[in-house]
């Protein structure tokens, strides 16, 4: 019998914590998945939320805190994914993707805020975000753009640019009939707003938020250093580091066009597409974007993707990092700053 | 891994268990086990009443534990006898009637494995004998049987220990203590099925023995798939739920064996504790894909006690996050891998959890259950625990056939509420 299946995470976290234990006071993982060291009051919660996982890591804190905040981070998320989400048919966004064709409809301010900041970021990246072309993302999507006719009837019929705002009643009109809004590319950006919102309100000094992993929020800085970290790594070899970012009070986030599977073949996702064209990007390749607002490191990182000139001239000398990993034939990687 | 082995690394790991709050109300007699079975003071000398298969099976294992030896076998199916009398070498002394067996005046205690209408009967008779009892599981084929029994032994004091063996299993064990701690927060459901895929039939030389043989299949003798696997099953549960089911309703059938049985082939049935939770349970025997196991369920996380698995409802850590843990216990500034793609949840899915328990042991606590019995007698150490966990179960899986039969919810009656 095997005793332990090598891959598994847990495996490795039970691991992690037999070694701790022997030096320091302790380190405990249980189903909640918590994680204590004394010494340093440095708190560890993980939960489930928007379709994936949330890692925290909260320093000078203690665990009645650390509990404390992490419910309400996550009672503050499952409000936010019971408006965005695109998967719950009685999400907020949901009943107004059915609802609003040619139709006022009234909306949350939370609801009409985020599609406000789409509208926004749609004339930022000169149309490259398109947060109104749900049609097209997915797998159904990709069996749309093999037919070229269906892919330009949605391409007209759809897209932000066909959605009308009005301030005064917060009402939302879509003026398209394939006009979807897809939270996915913003979803996760507005969430760790709310995650920073939170840790700043609470007084927090030194924190370290993972989103899924590809979007990272850092309050603060490392226990034993004057920044966090983070190293974004090669899709094709683990542990080929390409580029160290030090972040402070900034956020990352990393967007790549697939995955690679297990025997190192490289599987597009398909879910990052041209929204002009409609023609998705399969080739390998990711872009991190760095800045002080989370909601704008998850919405400049995929934009930058799709079209790395997408934003103005201004953006060079506005103090955010941006660069681009991109693959040879060979695959190996080579690192393209963009901003 | 050898008996012996897996014996003392269950002794090893369970010395641990023992220490905890678990032993405070529920952990079942595994003190009983504690003394070097190498240097066990008195051989326990067995009679055996029922040398089929199931006693065979316990023949098999008693013979691996030192300190343990059967005097005495009792069939009256002279095949089955003759096989009892040679697993024994030919040492022990061979008998058709048990009554005659109980008279026998160097034994130290009975293991019946008969079927089930004669558990009752031969246990109490047994028991009145001044002598220890191991009888198989289910514990009776009635409440009022089950009741007997429980008050013969309270009567006499003698040792009577019911068949439920996986309350002697190191993996069940441990799970247990897991569960008490709370790792899965309250039970709120427990799942378990026990499927096959065969006519539970076996061979019958001539026709005039087939209820003789096929006893499970027909009402008189048996009470079909839920004493036989049920049983085991919702006693786990009860031991888990530290209570009883109050109610049960269900269906079932003879849906596929049309073959002059008069057993449910299939049961699917709802039992109720009292803290609104539920024991959801069914048994069928002509798809066995699923097998069996028993699937418990909280807040917190799933185990799958025949697996051996525990899944946590909350997804596994980011593995660049649990290095950035260890780095600021050990004081390192290190870059953490946490900038890449997109974690899914369909990774959780097909995360296949982690083990309960780290030894594998050929035993499934048969044997354990065994030389647990011989230390009772030795120790001459009744476990009401373990009776009143076998009595619960039994009765449950009696009223589930009752809920079946009158297509009503059944409430467990006062009058057996002990």
């Amino acid at each position: 019998m095997t005793k332990r299946d090598g891959t598994s995470l847990q495996t490795r976290a039970s691991e992690v914590s037999q070694t701790c234990t022997s030096k320091m006071s302790q380190i405990q993982i249980n189903l909640k998945a918590l994680i204590i060291i004394n010494k340093m009051n440095t708190q560890y919660r993980n939960f489930f939320s928007m379709g994936t996982r949330l890692d925290a890591v909260f320093v000078n804190i203690d665990e009645k805190q650390a509990d404390i905040l992490a419910s309400r981070i996550m009672n503050d998320l499952n409000k936010l994914e019971n408006i965005l989400s695109i998967y719950k048919p009685d999400s907020e966004l949901s009943i107004l993707n059915r609802t609003a064709f040619k139709k006022d409809t009234s909306v949350s301010p939370n609801l009409y805020e985020a599609v406000s900041l789409c509208l926004d970021y749609y004339k930022l990246t000169n149309g490259v975000f398109d947060a109104g072309r749900a049609k097209l993302t997915g797998s159904a999507a990709k069996e749309k753009r093999n037919e070229a006719g269906d892919i330009s009837t949605i391409l007209e019929s759809s897209g932000i640019g066909l959605v009308e705002i009005n301030a005064e009643n917060n009402t939302i009109r879509y003026h398209g009939e394939n006009v979807k809004i897809d939270s996915g590319g913003f979803g996760k950006g507005l969430a760790m707003r709310e995650v920073k919102k939170v840790l700043i309100s609470e007084g927090l000094g030194n924190a370290l938020i993972s989103f899924g992993e590809s979007s990272i929020l850092a309050i603060g800085t490392h226990p034993h250093g004057s920044y966090w970290p983070i190293a974004v790594e090669g899709i094709f070899e683990k542990q080929s580091v390409a580029r160290v970012a030090r972040l402070s009070n900034q956020s990352i986030s990393t967007s790549g066009t697939g995955f690679v599977d297990a025997s190192g073949i490289f599987r597009p996702s398909y879910n990052i597409f041209n929204p002009r064209t409609g023609k998705t990007i399969d080739d390998p390749r990711t872009m991190s974007f760095i800045s002080d607002d989370p909601l704008e490191a998850e919405i400049l990182s995929t934009s930058l993707l799709i079209d790395s000139r997408c934003l103005s001239e201004e953006f060079n000398n506005s103090g955010k990092e941006a660069f681009a990993i991109i693959y040879d034939t060979n695959k190996n990687f080579v690192v393209r700053e963009i901003l | 891994m050898t008996y012996k082995q897996s014996r003392r690394i269950f002794l090893q790991k369970t010395a641990l268990l023992t220490g905890g709050l678990f032993l405070g109300y529920h952990f079942p007699d595994i003190r009983a086990l504690a003394n070097d079975q190498d240097n066990v003071a008195d051989t326990v000398r067995l009679g055996i009443i029922g040398t089929g298969s199931r006693g065979q099976y316990l023949m098999t294992h008693i013979n691996l534990i030192p300190g343990i030896e059967i005097v005495a076998v009792c069939d009256n199916y002279k095949p089955n006898l003759d096989k009892g009398v040679e697993m024994t070498g030919g040492k022990a002394e061979a008998f058709t009637d048990f009554r005659n067996l109980l008279e026998k005046n160097d034994i130290d205690g009975i293991i019946i494995a008969t079927p089930l209408h004669l558990h009752a009967v031969m246990s109490i008779d047994s028991l009145k004998s001044g002598l220890h009892v191991f009888c198989e599981k289910a514990m009776a084929k009635t409440p009022g049987e089950c009741l007997a029994m429980y008050n013969a032994q309270l009567e006499t004091g003698k040792i009577l220990l019911i068949g439920h063996q996986r309350m002697f299993n190191p993996r069940y064990l441990k799970a247990f203590e897991m569960i008490n701690r709370g790792q899965l927060g309250n039970i709120t459901q427990v799942r378990a099925y026990w499927h096959r895929n065969n006519d539970w039939r076996r061979e019958v030389p001539e026709p005039s023995l087939e209820r003789k043989i096929n006893w499970r299949l027909y009402w008189d003798y048996s009470e079909g798939l839920m004493t036989e696997l049920g049983s085991h099953q919702i006693q786990v549960a009860n031991f888990i739920k530290k209570d009883f089911p109050r109610r049960v309703t269900g269906t079932g059938s003879i849906n596929y064996w049309h073959d002059g049985r008069e057993v449910f082939d299939n049961v699917n049935l709802v039992y109720e504790y009292p803290d609104g939770s539920s024991l959801i349970y069914d048994s069928m025997i002509s798809n066995a894909h699923y097998g069996y196991e028993e699937q418990i369920m909280g807040p917190k996380g799933t185990m799958e006690l025949e697996a051996g698995r525990i899944y946590s409802e909350n997804p596994p850590p980011a593995p660049g996050i649990l290095q950035l843990l260890n780095n600021i216990e050990h004081k390192i500034f290190d870059p953490l891998p946490l900038g890449g793609k997109s974690w899914i949840p369909e990774t959780a899915v097909q995360d296949k959890g982690e083990y309960i328990y780290e030894v594998d042991l050929e035993d499934d606590g048969t044997a354990l259950e065994m030389e647990g019995f011989a230390q009772m007698i030795r120790e001459n150490r009744h476990s009401d625990i373990l009776l009143r966990e076998a009595y619960y179960a039994s009765i449950a899986a009696v009223l589930g056939n009752e809920a079946i039969k009158k297509g009503e919810m059944i409430t467990f009656p006062e009058e057996y509420i002990l």
